[in-house]
């Protein structure tokens, strides 16, 4: 019985070794499965935000009003970042144009590309290259009617055992011409890490 | 032999136990009191001879600086964390390293002036020193965050 116990013990212990070395495994995943590495800012918690947003924008009566006979044309300005984490807010941004887009009822102009496409245009016209007759012309972009702008926040709080991140992002649309918001929206993310006994 | 077993699950149990530390963690969630928005004026890495020379001088150059990063943490234990006292301990933690050890702990610190974005009031400008992160090297004309943490220390982050 003691050698029994001894050989399973000494198994064990090499299997469980042995599966410990250091050895690179790469795989693809589920870009959509729930990430829950730790407790900041990740993957789901930019596609929650993107997906609510984008639903409650595209379901708004108001914005039903607005898109019944044209597609009003909108730019995105930066989502100010009021936590304490270094997060890509341009790839919320990002997001959120693309599925806009993507529904058919609105259309975009892309502030950061505005140097490209002058640098793009001034080649057309001024280097001798392209045929006159072909060329774009400056002066002839539309004009956003719309701006869609936001803010990330959040409160943390945490003690030996347990952390606590809530997170609120708030998105409006605003009439440049007007300056009425004429919608707005927040979706709010609440996540916590507790201690457990067994996690693995 | 139980003992053997036993021992066998611990060394597994600590096998598998794994602990991240990262003095500059700009990815993690902690309380903010406020957040400014500003560009980079300038930025620039300050050198030994510079704090000592300023520490001499009263600190004439940095005195008026805001603590960021770091260091505040690192050095400024206690609830005198002001300039003064956390550059004191820079040079004092370097100068003690080096006749105790003969070691040098390397503290690379940059000044950064920030431009605030301009409210209802004037603009107002801000030096901070914070410790230098290669991972986030600063430029003139940098799009920034002030984030002002809960510690009572601020931090300069790339709002992109």
């Amino acid at each position: 019985m003691k050698k029994l116990i001894m050989i399973t013990s000494v198994a064990l212990t090499l299997t469980l070794v042995a599966g410990c070395t250091n050895k690179s495994v790469v795989r693809y995943g589920d870009a959509n499965e729930v990430e829950t590495t730790d407790i900041s800012f990740g993957s789901t918690d930019l596609q929650k935000v993107a997906g609510q947003m984008t639903d409650s924008l595209l379901v708004s009566p108001v914005v039903g009003t607005l898109t019944a006979n044209t597609r009003p044309i909108m730019f995105v300005e930066s989502i100010k970042n009021k936590t304490s984490e270094h997060i890509d807010t341009e790839s919320i941004t990002d997001s959120i144009s693309t599925k806009l887009l993507r529904s058919g009822k609105f259309r975009f102009v892309d502030m950061g590309r505005v140097e490209a496409a002058r640098k793009q245009l001034d080649y057309q016209q001024n280097s001798g290259m392209v045929d006159a007759n072909k060329a774009m012309q400056f002066g002839k972009q539309v004009g956003a009617q719309y701006m869609l702008y936001g803010n990330l926040a959040s409160i943390v709080k945490s003690n030996k055992d347990q952390s606590d991140v809530y997170y609120k992002f708030t998105l409006r649309l605003m009439d440049l011409e007007s300056g009425l918001v004429e919608w707005a929206d927040e979706t709010e993310i609440r996540k916590t890490k507790g201690k457990e006994f067994v996690s693995w | 032999m139980k003992s053997l077993l036993l021992t066998s699950l611990t060394l597994f149990t600590f096998l598998f136990s794994y602990s991240a530390a990262a003095d500059y963690d700009r990815n993690k969630a902690v309380p903010v009191e406020k957040v400014l928005f500003g560009t980079v004026v300038s930025a620039r890495n300050i050198s030994q001879e510079e704090l000592i020379e300023d520490k001499n001088s009263g600190w004439k150059t940095f005195g008026g600086a805001l603590i960021g990063g770091a260091i505040g943490n690192q050095f400024g234990g206690g609830s005198g964390r002001d300039i003064a006292t956390v550059l004191g301990a820079v040079i004092g933690g370097k100068m003690a390293n080096n006749r105790s050890q003969g070691k040098t702990v390397i503290v690379r610190l940059v000044e950064l002036m920030i431009e605030v974005d301009c409210t209802e009031q004037q603009c107002q400008q801000f030096m901070v020193i914070q410790d230098y992160d290669q991972q986030m090297v600063f430029h003139q004309q940098d799009a920034v965050r002030m984030v002002y943490l809960a510690n009572g220390i601020v931090r300069i982050d790339k709002q992109f």
